[in-house]
């Protein structure tokens, strides 16, 4: 199998004062060339986290313990600052949920943008410009000259935004990260916005690794979808197979809990996720699942396949696993 | 409840709450150079009708900037409109004093983490509007506190904990308490799931509902999200840039919406359905400013049903098309078709 990244058995802790909050607990996925995946998740699940360590954002008071972040096989933890730059911009770009915080407020688009350029490309100040220019329109900026020269303040949220992918594009990576990149904008900007990184991808033939609480956004921008629960994966699947035949009952209750057409009342789940300082030692959902057992609250669930591509970390999925036995 | 009830009875004929023609337009202080020259005004809410029944929840839809919470704090008396009326019960809100208003009508605010005051206990937080509006004594208002409490999910020993100690969800419960306490007969309920998580969120939409209908409240509920809408509200009303561009029964109108914007704005609302078709983006460009709105239909700049030469032309207020409220050229009052 040819992976573009993969992470493995990332295990992450924040140390408080409160004590060692441990918001990673072995995380594995990977991610093909040209794939879009959505890490979806409540609040505290970790999935912010995650998308930080691939750009090595982690700084104290975190901490990662273990693991490896593969990219096209190279570990990005074992590398030297120097040397993440270097990847920063140009192979992976991050796309962040507030682009007015993101960007610059002291200097110009333009000069952001021709920055990235540069650094990411090499390019003269020339070269750079014109490709700033020529980025901004690809992502529906028209009057690119005069967005340019503006700062970020002078933008609406839809337009930082667009300037945001742009800065995200103009350094030609092939693996996006976006935060909740529409969380903050209204759904007629966001559909704009969501409808322009579908574009990019396939202009680009890139990676999106789309972080995001919306299970809509995600359903309609994703191929594939990865649930995150209290700092583990729970579930990972075909996008078609997580809403259709959700497996773990964390996933499933989600699903139900959302509103939606015909629906008279609504599916709560009942009860809190469990503080990370002292998380229970096995599933870390049992307490709230109506299917533990007690075996559940003693023993860590294994992820097991139970479809194509999808994989459930329960001892008791809705659906049974192919080869229970396994 | 019985005073409500007793007051409910006299005028049941009258809506609980009739908005009528209302305006607000905010000053646009020190953009302009000369202290005399007029500032520009921003028309957050232009001209709006809008009834509210008792045991009705209307919701109020749209997307940021468009007047919503305006009007939610127009009907809250927290800010005077420029001109228009608001009626509740029959009689202008300005005719009330504010101890007359106030345990008749309530509202829930957006952010349950800056809604509440940090240094107090909930059960003071809870149990103030007793102090103001009552003449019990401590010990019956500690009861009905209590009372409260657990009828939004809590527990009598949550009474002396602070909202620090409570997660988004609890507080917003916290809130809701306080709001119900006096047993209004109308809430207004401003966006109060959007800084909650899904799982948290169908909880507390559970216990609005369940409340509204144990109260028989009257509410006016807002939210940006079309999906909440359709569960929550009986009467849906669309807004966009300080006008009201639809209303309509709930499903009636998000299964067969007749203005553009409503059809655009569900078709841009992502669904967990990954067959259904994202592709199509209905709504190009962005919200045109509110202090210089397009002379016409304010829609007309986005509208891709748009007729030349007609929708430069301001709409038709709105008017009654096959059973539901429409400003648009496009959907014309029957008697007005040959």
């Amino acid at each position: 199998m040819n992976h573009l990244l993969e992470v493995q058995d990332l295990r992450l802790n924040f140390y408080t004062y409160r004590g060692v909050v441990q918001a990673l607990e072995g995380v594995s996925f990977h991610m093909a060339p040209g794939e879009a995946v959505g890490l979806v998740g409540e609040t505290g699940c970790g999935k912010s986290v995650t998308a930080r360590a691939i750009m090595g954002f982690i700084e104290p008071p975190g901490r990662i313990e273990q693991g490896r972040i593969l990219l096209d096989g190279r570990d990005l933890l074992q590398l030297k600052d120097k040397a993440l730059r270097g990847i920063r911009g140009r192979e992976i770009s991050f796309i962040f949920q507030e682009p007015k915080k993101a960007l610059d407020p002291t200097c110009t688009v333009g000069a952001q943008l021709m920055e990235a350029a540069t650094v990411a490309r090499g390019l003269g100040k020339r070269d750079a410009e014109a490709l700033a220019m020529q980025t901004l329109g690809q992502v529906g900026l028209g009057d690119a000259g005069r967005v340019m020269g503006s700062y970020s303040f002078e933008l609406s949220g839809g337009m930082a935004q667009r300037v945001m992918i742009a800065m995200a594009v103009v350094g030609g990576s092939r693996l996006m990260i976006a935060d909740e990149p529409t969380s903050a904008l209204d759904v007629s900007i966001q559909a704009q916005i969501l409808r322009l990184l579908r574009r990019i991808r396939r202009e680009q033939t890139s990676s999106l690794l789309l972080i995001t609480h919306d299970l809509g956004v995600a359903a309609e921008n994703c191929d594939r979808i990865i649930v995150m629960y209290a700092g583990r994966i729970v579930e990972s699947g075909p996008v078609r197979a997580i809403f259709r035949s959700p497996a773990h009952p964390y996933t499933e209750r989600l699903l139900r809990a959302l509103p939606a057409p015909g629906k008279r009342r609504l599916e709560a789940i009942p009860g809190t996720v469990p503080d990370l300082v002292a998380p229970p030692p096995g599933c870390r959902f049992s307490n709230r699942c109506d299917r533990a057992t007690p075996h559940c609250s003693r023993e860590r669930p294994p992820s097991s396949e139970i479809g194509d591509g999808h994989a459930v970390a329960c001892h008791h999925p809705v659906i049974a696993p192919v080869s229970a036995a396994a | 409840m019985s005073a409500a009830a007793a007051v409910s009875a006299d005028d049941a004929d009258v809506p609980l709450v009739q908005i009528h023609d209302l305006i607000m337009h905010f000053p646009l202080r020190g953009q302009s150079l000369w202290p005399w020259d007029k500032p520009p005004m921003v028309r957050a809410v232009d001209g709006i009708d809008l009834t509210v029944a008792r045991n009705e929840i209307v919701g109020l839809a749209g997307e940021s900037g468009c007047g919503k919470s305006t009007v939610a704090r127009l009907l809250m008396g927290l800010i005077k409109p420029t001109s228009g009326r608001i009626h509740f019960n029959g009689r202008p809100i300005q005719a009330y004093g504010t101890h007359e208003l106030r345990p008749r009508l309530q509202m829930v605010f957006q952010d349950p983490y800056t809604s509440l005051n940090p240094r107090r206990p909930i059960g003071r937080i809870v149990g103030d509007p007793l102090i103001i509006h009552t003449k019990l004594s401590a010990a019956d208002r500690r009861d009905r506190v209590v009372q409260a409490l657990e009828r939004v999910g809590l527990a009598a020993y949550h009474y002396d904990r602070f909202p620090h100690e409570f997660s988004g969800g609890q507080r917003q419960r916290i809130a809701i308490a306080r709001a119900l306490i006096l047993d209004p007969e109308c809430l207004v309920l401003d966006e109060p799931t959007s800084a909650l998580d899904v799982s948290v969120q169908a909880v507390i939409l559970n216990m609005i509902l369940e409340l509204q209908q144990d109260m028989q409240l009257g509410c006016l509920f807002i939210t940006h999200d079309l999906n909440l809408m359709r569960f929550l509200a009986h009467r849906t009303a669309v807004m966009y840039l300080g006008r009201i561009v639809e209303i309509g029964a709930t499903e009636d109108l998000f299964s067969r919406p007749l203005h553009p914007y409503t059809r655009a704005l569900i078709d841009a609302t992502p669904q967990p359905d990954p067959d259904r078709a994202a592709d199509e983006v209905p709504l190009e460009g962005e919200l045109p400013s509110n202090i210089n709105p397009p002379p016409g239909c304010r829609f007309a700049s986005r509208c891709a049903k748009k007729i030349d030469g007609l929708c430069d032309r301001v709409p038709p207020r709105l008017q009654s098309v096959q059973g539901r409220l429409v400003a648009c050229h496009l959907h014309p009052a029957p008697e007005a078709t040959p």
